[in-house]
């Protein structure tokens, strides 16, 4: 017909041509914000919003000490899908600095907790960070949640010399090729992690397995780890099938039935939070865990929003600090957080209290608050942690804490599925010897 | 690879199928009648579930999942017709680009008010006791929800079907696809049209929303991963026609599926292998109108 439909065709496949361009450039920004959410940290659980979280202002009750404060800065995700995390991060924080000024403060200064959000975006981050240690000069930095944002935020802390522990994102790299003297870290590595999966499930029954994990940098490591330690400590085990899902995948129904229709007996998952919920409901509805045996990331956030949808007994879970861990120091913070945030602390809160403890009793110890006393005094240094008595190892700074393998069961009390025993595979078992680590680090 | 195996993976691509086809085929009439490619689609399928959440939780029980299908669609169609109104309908005379960014502009305005009225948090929208649960086929077990899907697609594309060709609405929805132009002259209020159909787009991606939801987790970003699934089932199907939307989402679905199983890093990459395909033999996809 007319030209003018003509050029208006021709004018609308461009703008089509323009809409997908559209659609990749947003699809784009947003995979960063998760793809850099490592390891483990993921969209959030939970039916409540972040909002309804109690306000974690310092205690009016608390008697804080006289003088000039010192200051912890946390950079973390406070908004975006890792936005509970960092919530978590900081109502744990908080308390510990509460804690801290309860008991005199530290070195008999006070103790204040400046919190920055990182939106889970590594500039950001590192502008944040920047901006605590030149304005606000802060003597300790805390934080993020994901590895990527760790990464930029560790060069940073080396460049001003600010002690950094992190106690959520966990990537090998920090303690590796990353690795300075004024880091350390409360988490157990994604090595670590993966490494004793491998240990752990070994010599189980099951020789045939599979694995299911979201396709990015974090899920194919801790992917490749776990085959490279299985299949070397048992040599009959063997790889059916592998599949990798995209982050967030809402429909992992093809996945999980490509899993089941590979003949595999047993299946290890590094998914985490949303991602594990939805897989978890999409394979009960499958018959996937009468059929096979599974093991994932069931960390206490995801425990508490799946609550009691999908049997879980005896489902073999890893995490990095469940609240059941059992410690007089665990068993009083559980009780407190009940109390201050009427939730169970999740993983990532029990961490970030560990962090700013191991921080208070190294500056206690080298009666000095600058990093160079943190960097001389940290390596070796033994502490309590709420998952017991620990050090920090000399050659990383990565605190000799363990990862925590369980069978599930549910518990009346907490009104969710909890870890039937807290035994960690013991961290010297399952992290870089001295010699690798200073291999990777080309000394 | 059993013969099983294949048909439980068959069922699970066509529950995927037929998600992608309630949303897509929104998307295709608006972009067929009013010649906008809408990327804020995705964020009506994603308020569609999230007002499901807050509505099924307010009443409760099998009532509020019924509830929720048929009134949350409505509020969406009618919230539909408002964003036509005062975003889109000044903007149909020009540049097709202003158009795009108005629709982008929206896509980020309602991301972010949803995620000032729910958080960041991600909700769940539960089925009815009856929809809960496995059935038992080709010796495995296969979810009841998603063979209802299956149904609910089938029974919405027969309803489209009659609505396009018995009705007078759908007569002149065919028309506007067709030429629009002459629409106006036949003495269509074509800006009512308009709005109507926008806001029945809005409605059919609500309600994909809300019945995708119970399988899955609603939360936020759920609006960027289906509309560019529903992008890849409309470009395939050819915009505007509803039986292209159907073969496109039929295509989609089992394509991933079978590509999970036999090449599963690239199961994504075959669907929009086949995408380009489709446009390399058709331009105007499958069923789509060929330039006149």
């Amino acid at each position: 017909m007319g030209t003018t439909h003509d050029v208006r065709k021709r004018r609308l496949s461009w703008v089509a041509l323009l809409a997908a361009l559209a659609l990749v450039l947003a699809a784009c920004n947003d995979e960063p914000l998760v793809d850099v959410a490592d390891n483990d940290e993921p969209d959030d659980p939970d039916v409540e919003e972040v909002e309804d979280v109690d306000d974690p202002e310092p205690d009016p009750d608390v008697d804080v000490p006289e003088g000039e404060p010192l200051k912890i800065g946390l950079v973390t995700a406070l908004s975006g899908a890792i936005a509970l995390f960092g919530v978590a991060n900081q109502n744990a924080a908080q308390m510990a600095v509460d804690e801290l000024n309860e008991a005199g403060g530290v070195l008999g200064r006070p103790v204040e907790l400046i919190v920055r959000d990182s939106q889970a975006r590594p500039e950001e981050g590192v502008a944040q960070t920047r901006d605590l240690i030149l304005d606000e000069e802060i003597d300790m930095l805390l934080g993020p949640v994901s590895s990527g944002v760790a990464l930029a935020m560790t060069e940073v802390a080396q460049e001003r010399e600010v002690p950094f522990i992190v106690h959520t994102s966990n990537t090998e790299a920090l303690m590796n090729e990353e690795w300075h003297e004024f880091f350390a870290s409360v988490v157990p590595n994604t090595g670590m992690e993966a490494r004793a999966q491998g240990v752990d499930l070994a010599d189980s029954e099951f020789t045939e397995w599979a694995t299911i994990a979201p396709d990015y940098e974090f899920g194919q490591r801790q992917t490749a780890t776990f085959v490279e330690t299985i299949t070397e400590m048992n040599p009959d085990v063997e790889i059916v099938e592998q599949q990798w899902p995209e982050l967030g995948e809402a429909d992992l129904d093809p996945f999980i039935t490509a899993l089941l229709g590979s003949g595999a007996e047993a299946i290890y998952s590094p998914l985490f939070a949303t991602d594990l919920i939805t897989f978890t409901r999409q394979a009960h509805d499958l018959g996937f865990f009468d059929r096979v045996y599974f093991t994932a990331l069931y960390e206490t956030d995801a425990l508490q929003e799946l609550s009691d949808d999908v049997d879980l007994e005896g489902v073999r879970a890893y995490s990095r600090c469940p609240f059941t861990i059992d410690t007089p120091q665990m068993d009083d913070f559980v009780e407190r957080y009940i109390d201050r945030y009427d939730s169970v602390p999740s993983d990532w809160a029990c961490m970030a209290h560990d962090a700013v403890m191991l921080w208070a009793q190294v500056v206690e110890e080298a009666g000095d608050a600058s990093g160079r006393a943190f960097a001389d005094t940290v390596g070796g240094f033994e502490f309590t942690s709420l998952r017991g008595d620990t050090y920090i190892r000399d050659v990383d700074h990565q605190a000799a804490i363990g990862s925590y393998i369980s069978e599930l069961t549910w518990s009346d009390e907490f009104d969710m599925y909890i870890y039937e025993t807290a035994e960690p595979v013991p961290a010297e078992d399952i992290w870089m010897s001295e010699e690798e680590v200073l291999e990777a680090r080309g000394e | 690879m059993s013969f099983d195996v294949l048909m439980l993976q068959l069922m699970t691509g066509l529950s995927r199928a037929a998600v992608l086809f309630i949303v897509a085929a929104g998307l295709s009439l608006v972009f067929g009648a009013l010649r906008i490619v809408n990327i804020a689609h995705g964020s009506f399928y994603m308020i569609g579930a999230f007002v499901a959440v807050t509505l099924s939780v307010m009443i409760g029980g099998t009532t509020g999942f019924v509830a929720a299908i048929v009134a949350v669609p409505l509020l969406v169609a009618a919230l539909g017709a408002v964003v036509e109104r005062i975003a889109l309908r000044p903007l149909y005379e020009k540049e097709h680009l202003l158009q795009l960014l108005a629709t982008f502009a929206l896509l980020l305005v309602f991301h972010d008010l949803v995620r000032a009225v729910w958080g960041e948090r991600p909700h769940r929208l539960t089925a009815p006791e009856l929809l809960r649960g496995s059935v038992d086929m080709f010796g495995a077990v296969f979810p009841r929800y998603n063979l209802f899907l299956i149904g609910a697609a089938v029974v919405l594309a027969i309803a489209l079907w009659a609505l396009m060709t018995r009705t007078g609405f759908g007569r002149d929805i065919r028309a506007a696809v067709s030429d629009p132009e002459m629409l106006g002259m036949v003495g269509v209020n074509v800006p009512r049209l308009f709005t109507g159909v926008f806001a029945f787009g809005a409605g059919l991606a609500a309600l994909g929303g809300i019945l995708a939801s119970p399988r899955t987790t609603v939360l936020l970003g759920m609006d960027v991963d289906i509309i560019i699934q529903a992008f890849a089932v409309v470009i395939i199907g050819g915009l505007g026609s509803l039986v292209g939307t159907a073969v496109g989402a039929l295509l989609v679905g089992i394509t991933f599926a079978m590509g999970i199983m036999f090449v599963p890093q690239a199961a994504m990459a075959m669907v929009f292998v086949v995408m380009v395909a489709v446009l390399v033999w058709r331009p105007y996809g499958l069923f789509g109108i060929p330039e006149r």
